[in-house]
């Protein structure tokens, strides 16, 4: 445990800078933009104008077959509005760059306050893990796509920056 | 409302053992009164069942109007209990359930006495059938009404995050820590989110928005009705699914110790595995849950005996252990001191109000009398105890009884600290005519009574255990006149 909480720390440090380098702030961006693309294991950055991200699955740290969970851990809000967001992280079969239209929904969440980091531990479902580790699915096409919504989408964009740590298959506590 | 008589009394007293020892005491000690209320315990109601004028809605509107006209002295004063919640609560972490089923349960209590409504149950909003704010929370003037928020009346909250379908999904996820949030070792470290904190509740904070969105958030109303739909879901999860909680003794055995007030506006300390049994002794809920068919927190006894035997904690490590020369008997209304020559240093760990360490009495191959209309009351300290010594002597420490009468065959021994019900190979001699039921073992915590006495003085080295029998029902007769004990013994225990 205290290993892998320090190679994620490590991991992380490793990112800092190109994260906060990337913290812009903008006007609301258009539903229609496809999610931005990640290199591997580069921190995710989503902000107002920014919403949506992906990485390749092959990004994740640890193994998926015996995992239990994926781990998202929001390590850095900047949320002076507290305008109120919910996360959506999905499994998308398809090519990068190409939209997929109907994306596996992992798991979604909200932080409490909304400008709270928090750590979230997703499910690994039978249905994602049979979608993760089948022979059939090319893994060069899965891709994590996290998205950041306004729970009030009838309210305009207030700038919001949020960092994401790389995501880890874990097994569950127990 | 479930059938209690499925459980018998005794269910209740191993259950309560396998609990833990702290809420044991709880139960034991107000046995005698407590059967007729645990029945008739009040319902937490859907909100959105109840009519406008519904008297549950009106006492509610009533406490908070009263809680918001206290001094700020007063710790029931509504600010002050928003204060409690700023400062005190855990998120994020495994504590996240237990405290706020505390919080609610005083809360409750608060505005049962405010209001002189003593069967207020608070309501839930049941926001995964219900996604708006439920109509008794809107208009000026209204109690009820917070005008901080942003969610209007017509905003409807999104089926993804509260919606049956993610209900559903919640109440299938067996592990506690995945359904409850990661542990933790500090009552504010923030560890993990469980799927039901995480996404539920910390959505439906933030749908309402205003207060809802900060920890003063119990300073909207609805903050009440929505987390009380969060204890419904784990009662659900826990009681009537028979998902058992972690039996990590470091999670039951926690003590929210300078958090919460009673209707009086006293300090009410509590322990984790006391609140394990609020919704079965003090509650019980309307269904919440889609599936959940009737009003029925457990569904049978078979499912209420896994609970139990499986619960937190299911790991008691004792310390240290002095045996008494027990008493054979005890007489109905006569004392049956024994006498223990302790060092008080002994008890220096468990006199530790912070520590994790407690003084149990363990009572064991009790013999159940064929009538079981008699229960045998604990004092520490007090040879000279009888049927009139009132159970607020500060020497009381608990009770045991025998509830109802049937025959349980199938009792087998169980894992955890209770040792296994043994059959009855024949009764002592000199005791009343025993049943064919297996001897039991009954655990009592001692130890507040043990600290209260070292606060006043008047712990010495020789302690006196005295177990008096008394009958059930204070102006009726019993025909039990002896209760056959077996081994006694004083224990120090870590949790």
């Amino acid at each position: 445990m205290r290993s892998s909480l320090t190679a994620l720390t490590i991991w992380a440090l490793c990112f800092s800078g190109l994260a906060c380098g990337s913290a812009r702030v903008q006007g609301p961006q258009s539903s229609e933009k496809k999610p931005a693309e990640s290199p591997e294991s580069q921190v995710l950055m989503l902000t107002q104008d920014r919403p949506s991200y992906s990485l390749p699955i092959t990004a994740v740290a640890g193994n998926p077959r015996d995992a239990e969970v994926l781990e998202v851990a929001i390590t850095k809000v900047i949320n002076p509005s507290l305008i109120p967001i919910a996360f959506y992280v999905y499994l998308s079969d398809t090519e990068a760059g190409k939209s997929d239209t109907n994306p596996h929904l992992i798991g979604n969440f909200s932080l409490y306050p909304p400008n709270e980091p928090g750590k979230f531990v997703l499910g690994v479902t039978p249905a994602l893990r049979n979608l993760l580790l089948s022979d059939t699915t090319p893994k060069g096409h899965l891709r994590l796509i996290f998205e950041m919504k306004r729970i009030d989408e009838d309210k305009a964009w207030v700038p919001v920056e949020v960092s994401i740590a790389q995501p880890a298959w874990r097994a569950a506590e127990k | 409302m479930e059938d209690l008589s499925l459980f018998s009394r005794r269910d209740f007293m191993k259950g309560a053992t396998a609990l833990g020892i702290t809420g044991l005491a709880v139960w034991s000690g107000a046995c005698e009164s407590a059967c007729e209320k645990i029945k008739n315990r009040p319902t937490r109601r859907n909100i959105a069942n109840l009519p406008a004028n519904d008297p549950i809605i009106q006492t509610y509107k009533d406490a908070v109007a009263a809680m918001k006209a206290l001094p700020n002295t007063d710790g029931r004063n509504w600010d002050k209990q928003a204060d409690i919640h700023n400062n005190k609560c855990p998120h994020q972490n495994w504590w996240f359930l237990p405290w706020h089923r505390a919080y609610l349960a005083n809360f409750e209590s608060i505005c049962r006495k405010l209001t002189g409504n003593n069967d207020f149950a608070l309501p839930y909003w049941n926001w995964s059938t219900s996604p708006s704010i439920p109509a008794p929370f809107w208009g000026n003037g209204n109690p009820l009404f917070n005008n901080t928020r942003s969610a209007t009346q017509t905003s409807v909250a999104s089926s993804l995050n509260v919606g049956p379908a993610k209900i559903t999904e919640i109440l299938d996820q067996t592990n506690f820590f995945l359904f409850a949030s990661g542990s933790a070792t500090t009552q504010r470290q923030r560890t993990s989110y469980g799927i039901l904190e995480g996404t539920p509740h910390n959505y439906i904070h933030n749908f309402v928005g205003g207060d809802m969105l900060t920890f003063r958030s119990p300073l909207d109303p609805v903050f009440w009705c929505h987390h009380n739909m969060v204890e419904c879901l784990w009662v659900e999860w826990n009681l009537n699914r028979g998902n058992p909680n972690t039996s990590d003794s470091a999670w039951s055995g926690f003590n929210f110790t300078d958090d919460f007030v009673d209707g009086d506006g006293n300090p009410a300390p509590i322990q984790v595995a006391t609140t394990l049994l609020f919704p079965l002794l003090t509650y019980q809920f309307e269904p919440c849950s889609p599936g959940m068919a009737k009003a029925a927190p457990i569904r049978d006894r078979a499912t209420l005996e896994k609970f139990l035997r499986e619960g937190a904690p299911s790991k008691l490590e004792f310390v240290k252990r002095f045996e008494l020369r027990p008493p054979r008997t005890t007489d109905l209304k006569q004392a049956a001191p024994v006498r223990l020559k302790v060092e008080p240093e002994a008890f220096r760990t468990v006199l530790d109000v912070a520590g994790r360490e407690k003084a149990v009495l363990t009572v064991d191959e009790v013999e159940p009398p064929a009538k079981q209309d008699v229960f045998v009351r604990v004092f520490i300290n007090k040879p000279d105890a009888a049927a009139a010594t009132p159970i607020d002597d500060p020497h009381y420490a608990g009770s045991f009884a025998f509830f109802c009468c049937e025959e349980h065959p199938d009792i087998k021994g169980h894992e955890g600290m209770t040792p296994a019900a043994t059959p009855s190979a024949s009764a002592s001699p000199g005791a009343a005519p025993a049943s064919t039921l297996p001897k039991l073992t009954y655990l009592v915590d001692v130890t507040p009574t043990i600290r209260k006495l070292s606060q006043g003085g008047s712990l010495s080295s020789d302690l006196d255990v005295t177990l008096v029998t008394v009958p059930i029902e204070e102006n009726r007769p019993a025909e039990t006149q002896k209760v056959s004990l077996g081994r006694l013994e004083l224990a120090v225990a870590r949790f």
